[in-house]
């Protein structure tokens, strides 16, 4: 088990080692690099030397694999360079912006759980039924509208037509958190309401399920302890991967919401050709897609047997 | 013989069949079991026989409501002379009414089979005291469905059903992945449920098998029983039997000439009018057209009106 997980991590460095040469080099293939960006931005005319004292200054005139390769030696030794745009430590500027992101990914998941779960269970049951096609009504309407158009819809009821809650920031408490939660976690909830119902509908379908009523196991057992348990190991596949995506930071919403977490961060690094905060971003990507799969083979390890055992067999 | 003993599964005039959607939207109706009738009294064993796909497993599941969704049954099915509706047998399952399924399928795969053996109304010491009956290792009760053998997964399988000292067991091809001695050991095991008091209805292929236990043999051919009668008869021959089919049954086994019968059996969606035997029947005739009901012939029941 141990040699597993150490196998899977040592898998992570190609990988990185990979996918953070790919993003170096589109960079640069940009038209303009950050030195542009700064003198259009800015509105001031810098002179062709000035920007070359500047690129020379940042390191962009060298050679792009003479970049790379002192990039990578920085972050080896644990020094993501600094930000071209604000001159701050990378690494200190994507820490500080993390809390955002993960508070924002945990609650649109406990949402989506708590709301989908349950719609998803009650539409399986009911297949066919009203309660289905109304519960399948609203999933659809879920699933259609984009991110941007359900925030404002929530920003116009809740913080301009009742007053109830805060337009945007996170600094304004646990308030502030409610509106990016629900723009997520209800297009969220919208599809995964229709993942479980297919899910529980399978395993309903089940020849194990006909046995154990045979047995005379109650229906409701029969759901809660046999079916759900299945239904779920095909759900937890799901969750990792929109956690995934989660933990990358929502960057339409948190640029709404003003929310400051990593995903509005690596927008704004990709508009200023801000090369290092790119880099960490796409490294803090890598990491959390190997960590969440990694999550989530585990979380299979112990919820089934099949594969818990069938590996200590062999 | 046992006379005058207490019908506990009486069915009559069983249809079963199911909604499907055909060419698109257009729903049609399939129907796999055609007015079929049987009944199982106590302490008797009747074997259902019948080639593979002729629907006997649905006989099984339509009799204890255990159908999926599309599925229509219509006629009578009685436990011991009340109706057998969804809610009695929801009650009864797994106590007094026993199903013994096809495969490990039907074990939870995520579930310790002990656990499912014990159920709901069980015991743990009546589950280990029907393993050790059944030859199972004890740990075989920590173990997952996948990591039996298909002979450990039956005894599993009917372990379970056995639990609760049931009054009528309804058995869809109980044998199949057990050794001789095990198959044996299990139709025994029947036959003494049977004589002490309980009602079985053993669904089956192995016509040889249903010889060694069964009191009365129905056969089944496209979703019908076309002949009940004694085991006796069949034994002695195709003589004493009454429907063509029967006898073609009989004449196609090892011991008997391995004769096989020409044609197949027709499939649900074509069915012919009249005797559904008829198009592989050497008796045909003009008056095979029309309903052919079942009717008392010599201590048994045949549904064809040249059987004398």
């Amino acid at each position: 088990m141990r040699n597993y997980i150490l196998h899977r991590l040592l898998q992570l460095i190609p990988i990185l080692l990979g996918i953070t040469l790919l993003s170096f080099v589109l960079m640069h293939t940009a038209s303009a690099d950050a030195i542009d960006v700064m003198e259009s931005n800015t509105g001031t005319v810098m002179s062709e030397e000035e920007k070359a004292q500047l690129r020379k200054e940042l390191g962009l005139d060298r050679p792009l694999p003479e970049q790379y390769v002192s990039w990578l030696a920085g972050v080896l030794t644990g020094d993501m360079g600094e930000s071209f745009v604000s001159g701050k430590p990378v690494f200190e500027t994507f820490v500080s912006k993390l809390p955002a992101t993960i508070c924002l990914t945990v609650t649109s998941l406990l949402l989506t759980v708590l709301v989908s779960i349950p719609l998803g269970i009650l539409s399986a049951v009911r297949q066919n039924r009203v309660t289905d096609y109304v519960i399948r009504f609203f999933s659809f309407i879920g699933n259609s509208l984009p991110n941007f158009f359900v925030s404002l819809l929530l920003i116009y009821f809740f913080s301009l037509k009742l007053g109830l809650l805060p337009v945007m920031g996170s600094a304004g408490g646990w308030r502030s958190i409610i509106l990016p939660t629900m723009t997520l976690g209800l297009a969220m909830a919208s599809k995964y309401t229709r993942q479980v119902r297919a899910a529980v509908l399978e395993e309903l379908g089940k020849d194990y399920v006909v046995g154990a009523r045979a047995r005379g196991v109650r229906e409701s057992r029969i759901l809660f302890f046999s079916v759900l348990k299945a239904s779920m190991l095909t759900i937890v596949t799901l969750l990792a991967m929109s956690a995934g995506s989660l933990l990358g930071g929502t960057a339409i919403v948190e640029s709404i919401f003003m929310w400051d977490g990593v995903g509005k961060m690596a927008v704004d690094a990709i508009e200023m050709r801000d090369f290092p905060v790119i880099q960490a971003y796409v490294i803090w990507m890598a990491v959390i897609y190997v960590a969440v799969n990694l999550a989530t083979d585990l979380l299979y390890h112990y919820l089934d047997p099949r594969i818990r055992l069938g590996q200590e067999e062999r | 013989m046992k006379k005058k003993n207490e019908k506990i599964l009486e069915i009559e005039e069983l249809t079963v069949s199911f909604g499907m959607y055909r060419k698109g939207f257009q729903k049609s109706d399939l129907e796999v079991i055609h007015s079929l009738s049987l009944d199982v009294e106590e302490g008797e064993i009747l074997a259902v026989v019948g080639s593979s796909g002729s629907g006997k497993s649905i006989l099984a599941g339509a009799a204890l409501h255990l159908l999926p969704g599309n599925a229509r049954t219509g006629g009578q099915i009685r436990y011991r002379g009340k109706p057998l509706d969804d809610r009695a047998c929801k009650r009864c399952l797994g106590r007094e009414i026993a199903f013994i399924p096809q495969s490990v399928d039907y074990l939870d795969p995520l579930m310790r089979v002990g656990k499912q053996v014990s159920g709901v109304y069980g015991t743990k010491e009546r589950q280990r005291e029907l393993f050790r009956q059944y030859q199972l290792p004890e740990e075989t009760e920590r173990k997952y469905p996948f990591q039996l053998s298909g002979g450990m997964a039956r005894r599993v399988l009917i372990s379970g059903a056995v639990m609760g000292d049931p009054k009528l067991i309804i058995a869809d091809e109980p044998t199949p992945g057990l050794n001789v001695e095990m198959a044996m050991e299990t139709l025994n095991h029947f036959r003494k449920l049977a004589d002490g008091g309980a009602a079985v209805l053993l669904i089956t292929h192995d016509i040889d098998l249903a010889f060694h236990v069964a009191d009365r043999i129905a056969v089944f051919y496209a979703g019908t029983v076309v002949e009940t009668a004694p085991t006796e008869d069949f034994r002695k021959g195709r003589e004493a039997l009454r429907h063509p089919y029967s006898k073609a049954f009989i004449d196609a086994l090892p011991q008997n000439g391995f004769r096989p019968l020409p044609g197949t059996q027709p499939y649900a969606g074509e069915l012919p009018k009249g005797c559904l035997f008829a198009d592989r029947c050497a008796q045909r005739g003009q008056e095979c057209e029309g309903q052919i009901p079942m009717r008392e012939l010599r201590g048994g029941k045949v549904r064809c009106i040249h059987a004398t």
